[in-house]
């Protein structure tokens, strides 16, 4: 059950129509049940099965669909027509006990034409500057999202401009420091390396004209980046110019949050929605997130 | 110019008039970097001077089909050192980086006792590509040089960036200083460095360039998108020239991701420095580092 907080939007409605109508989902949409009703039925949308709570004031709605997750009602929660940081600000607030020890990240699932698999990156859209600890949680919530994906093994790449420790690149020491941090608890499904660049990463071929090895090389399932910026514009520069679809999850708390930006097709829209209920199905059945952490 | 096809009609123009430039290949690996230079033989644009193992490489000239009375060769233990000094002291008017890594080539470039660029200024990378998405090149910088740019590198990476552009023709290129988010917030640094560079341009304190920022990528490639998230009246949204990145991760991942999977036609330059640099990244067929090569030729005869 997906928890639509503010669904007053026309592609929103559209992306959950669509994944209702393919047996994904189910979801009640907490909103301006005029205007959602008007929206639909003036664009055609079937929205009928859908229980609809009139809410209209955007930050009631958000207050109640976070609510409903929060009480075990709803596995998913997803962004309506309600700033970001809003709707963030109300799943973290104490009172609905959603937090786990990990800080919350961005995982953005892409779908990239040319790629022989999917490519999570993160983290684009919710820590600013990580520190250690925080790529560490970051880490862990991608890993999770892998699983999630059904990898068995994940693998990881931790992102550089060169491939393989230097000593004059920072980036390489930031990333050797990770390393070193984690080596002892790597969970036995995951494999990590670094630092990659996207190239080594993503080809083999390339890997081989520059001699590396590895388990991950070419075949990365997840790219951990160093800034929000980089991933951020990397993942739009795929998005935009090489045909990519990606679905963006907010991971890290109790329940996921479908994180969809108001300018993103309904296609992504629905691709995110969807996989937000895939991460939720396995929260379900393997009880991980309430343990905070992937160790 | 739109195209590389334009770039390379002009590099030709110049080469007519001031004949094919002594370039020096370092450490050449693959048949790319042969047959990139044999092709820059044959448009006029160089004269190389290939420097790294003598056997290995006279070997290869051979097998790539390279005529050896065109090319000079000269046996190197160090051919990164040894090619930076012989464009210190004139010997070659533009390198190219073959088989030294361009993240290596540019950390080296980038020492100060080396003096590669003049004092107080950098020597950046600047990527063009060009994309079927995309209504005109894309610059992209800087992916190599400094890692974590200060406010006054950046200025100096979009000076050097601006100086390409004219270039290939764009007198007053539309500059986008790219962030995560086009808000400014206090809570996100690069956005309020940014925010006052862009207040920097538009008060004409940087040169030749039209700037704006912070934006996201989709707000610098999209007007409409801008609008929708409450950019109005930007100069350069939906029209960048060029991308400036916060971070050479970016500026690289940027590149990698546009040659590789949406089949770019790129080259790219590191500019600023004694003489410019052709670079050929692993990703780069030998079209993309003949189109560098061009760049290069187009920086060195100025």
């Amino acid at each position: 059950m997906v928890a639509v907080a503010a669904a007053q939007d026309i592609d929103v409605l559209r992306a959950l129509a669509s994944a209702r109508a393919d047996k994904i989902l189910d979801a009640t949409l907490f909103g301006d049940k005029g205007l959602i009703e008007k929206m639909a039925e003036e664009n055609n949308i079937d929205i009928y099965a859908f229980d609809i709570v009139n809410e209209p004031d955007v930050k009631t709605a958000t207050h109640a669909a976070v609510k409903m997750a929060a009480e075990g009602k709803a596995d998913v929660i997803m962004k309506g027509f309600v700033s970001t940081s809003a709707l963030l600000k109300t799943v973290l607030s104490k009172e609905f006990n959603l937090r786990t020890q990990n800080t919350l990240s961005h995982v953005a699932v892409l779908d990239i034409p040319g790629y022989h698999k999917l490519l999570s990156v993160t983290d684009g859209g919710m820590v600013v500057r990580p520190d250690l600890e925080q790529k560490i949680q970051i880490l862990q919530n991608a890993i999770l999202v892998g699983r999630a994906l059904r990898l068995n093994p994940v693998k990881v790449a931790v992102s550089g401009t060169v491939d393989g420790f230097v000593e004059f690149d920072k980036a390489a020491a930031d990333c050797k420091e990770l390393m070193e941090r984690i080596e002892k608890n790597i969970p036995e499904d995951v494999t990590i390396q670094g630092p990659l660049t996207l190239d080594a990463a993503t080809s083999k071929k390339i890997a081989q004209i520059k001699g590396l090895t590895g388990p991950v090389v070419g075949d990365a399932d997840i790219y951990l980046m160093h800034t929000i910026e980089e991933c951020n514009i990397v993942a739009k520069a795929l998005i935009n110019f090489a045909d990519a679809v990606f679905a963006g999850v907010i991971v890290g708390a109790k329940i996921p949050v479908s994180l969809v930006s108001r300018t993103d097709t309904v296609k992504n829209k629905k691709a995110s929605v969807s996989l937000a209920c895939l991460i939720a199905e396995y929260y379900k059945t393997h009880n991980q997130i309430q343990q905070g952490g992937t160790k | 110019m739109n195209t590389f096809k334009e770039i390379h009609a002009a590099a030709k123009e110049k080469v007519k008039n001031s004949g094919s430039f002594k370039a020096g290949i370092l450490a050449p690996s693959r048949p790319e970097h042969f047959k990139a230079t044999k092709r820059g033989i044959e448009e006029g644009y160089i004269a190389p001077i290939f420097l790294g193992d003598k056997d290995e490489i006279t070997a290869l000239l051979a097998s790539e089909g390279l005529n050896p009375g065109d090319c000079q060769v000269i046996e190197s233990k160090n051919p990164l050192d040894d090619g930076l000094s012989m464009a210190a002291t004139g010997k070659v008017q533009l390198l190219m980086n073959g088989g030294i890594t361009v993240r290596e080539m540019a950390d080296h470039i980038g020492r100060p006792n080396l003096h590669f660029a003049s004092e107080g200024k950098i020597a950046s990378h600047i990527g063009v590509m060009e994309i079927s998405g995309y209504h005109k090149l894309l610059l992209v910088t800087d992916s190599v040089s400094v890692q974590s740019p200060q406010t006054t590198d950046r200025i100096s990476i979009m000076e050097n960036a601006a100086a390409v552009a004219r270039l290939i023709g764009i007198p007053r290129a539309k500059a986008a200083l790219l962030a995560a988010v086009e808000a400014i917030y206090p809570a996100v640094p690069v956005t309020m460095e940014e925010a006052a560079i862009a207040k920097m341009g538009e008060r004409g304190q940087i040169k030749d360039l039209i700037i704006d920022g912070p934006l996201s990528f989709d707000c610098a490639i999209n007007e409409e998108v801008a609008h929708q998230k409450g950019i109005k009246n930007s100069p350069v949204a939906g029209d960048t020239d060029i991308f400036i990145t916060p971070t050479i991760e970016t500026a690289n991942g940027i590149y990698k991701a546009l040659v590789m999977y949406a089949r770019a036609n790129a080259g790219g330059l590191i500019y600023g420095g004694k003489v410019p640099v052709a670079t050929a990244f692993e990703v780069d067929s030998a079209d993309n580092i003949l189109n560098s090569i061009a760049l290069a030729v187009l920086a060195a005869a100025g």
